[in-house]
């Protein structure tokens, strides 16, 4: 029975990578020893029809064109989120898990902002409504001012005719009365 | 297994799609083979092939010695082939394996050196993974030791023994399928069979 250190200096024999008087030796070994002399015979003729059969397979002619054709849709139109999704997310239990993490953190989001967020929102509407009451009220000045200045340059002027005449009635009242 | 020339892999960092589809031409075959012998579903090639040149496309920048260019994509296919196995283990957990015997019987009629093909893969992987992926570099891609090596980060004295207990297991496991009646081209090439 062949031992494991026989079967590696056969081994290595095979391959070729024995030094000199090792090869010597496992040639001795092969040529007295039918066990020895069985295993290689074995172990060549298998390497042998491997390396026919496997190691001679035809060129796939198509597998240049797939290879490049995957590597440009994964390396060029995916960004790296689409390929973290991809990657992470796909999965159903990551996927709930992940849902219920952002679902988590929302809801501990708006408790914690709720306060601040009500407080900004009516303080706003106060200053709102106190800067719409101002401006009615400026308007209706502005409106009240506006009125009065037309009112004033609408009405009739007073002409020299008009006091000469109201000079002259009020002489004469004073001479009748003299 | 190919070289590649420096400048090509300068351009492919450039980002020039013309050198990647060169890199890509050099070694689609050779990796094309190793995954399929790595891989408990060979269909599968094609996603692994994909993603070990997207993980090339996005690391390459970061290799120092581009001389081991090839022995780290080797690296990166065989970490592809472990994940994609191990997926795959946990996904046929509940269903039973075919047993070999079985899946040489229904291509033992007509057999051509397709089925052969097909047998000789199947036979590997039988074997445990580590000893699949040395076999499928020494046995189908031809690479050295030292080559294996810095493709598996191991050192070379593992690579030496895990081959031989690799082999071992080999030719006992081809034996036993011999003897089911699959691999007649072993016994009918050139009188030096293994039955």
């Amino acid at each position: 029975m062949l031992n494991d250190y026989l079967k590696k200096m056969i081994s290595e024999y095979a391959d070729d990578a024995l030094d000199l008087d090792a090869t010597r030796q496992v040639s001795d070994l092969i040529a007295r020893n039918r066990e020895a002399e069985e295993y290689f015979t074995r172990l060549q003729s298998l390497r042998r029809l491997t390396a026919e059969r496997l190691g001679d397979e035809p060129e796939d002619p198509t597998l240049e064109l797939r290879m490049m054709n995957a590597l440009r849709l994964r390396s060029y139109e995916r960004t790296w989120w689409e390929r973290v999704f991809a990657s992470r997310v796909l999965s159903p239990r990551t996927a709930t898990a992940v849902a219920f993490a952002i679902l988590v953190i929302v809801l501990f989001l708006f408790s914690w902002f709720q306060a601040p967020v009500t407080r900004f929102l009516s303080d706003t509407q106060a200053k709102v409504e106190r800067l719409s009451d101002e401006a009615q009220t400026e308007l209706t000045e502005r409106r009240q001012e506006l009125t009065e200045s037309l009112g004033e340059l609408l009405a009739p002027p007073i002409s020299d005719d008009d006091e000469d005449k109201r000079t002259g009635s009020t002489m004469d009242q004073e001479v009748s009365v003299a | 297994m190919v070289e590649i020339p420096s400048s090509l892999l300068i351009g492919c960092i450039s980002g020039d799609d013309t050198c990647w589809q060169e890199l890509i031409r050099l070694t689609g075959g050779h990796f094309q083979r190793i995954a399929r012998v790595n891989l408990r579903d060979p269909s599968l090639t094609d996603d692994v092939l994909q993603e070990t040149y997207f993980k090339v496309f996005r690391n390459l920048h970061k290799l120092r010695d581009r001389s081991r260019a090839v022995p780290w994509m080797v690296q990166i296919l065989i970490n592809e082939c472990r994940m994609m196995n191990r997926k795959l283990k946990r996904e046929a957990q509940n269903e039973s394996e075919e047993s070999l015997s079985y899946q040489l019987a229904s291509t033992a009629d007509g057999r051509g050196r397709e089925e052969t093909r097909e047998i000789l893969g199947r036979l590997l992987r039988r074997l445990p993974e580590h000893f699949r992926e040395v076999l499928a570099l020494r046995e189908i891609e031809g690479l050295d030791y030292e080559e294996i090596a810095r493709a598996l980060r191991i050192p070379v004295g593992t690579v030496r023994s895990r081959l031989a207990r690799a082999r071992d297991a080999w030719v006992e496991l081809a034996g036993k399928v011999i003897e089911e009646g699959g691999l007649a081209d072993l016994c009918l090439e050139g009188g030096d069979g293994v039955a």
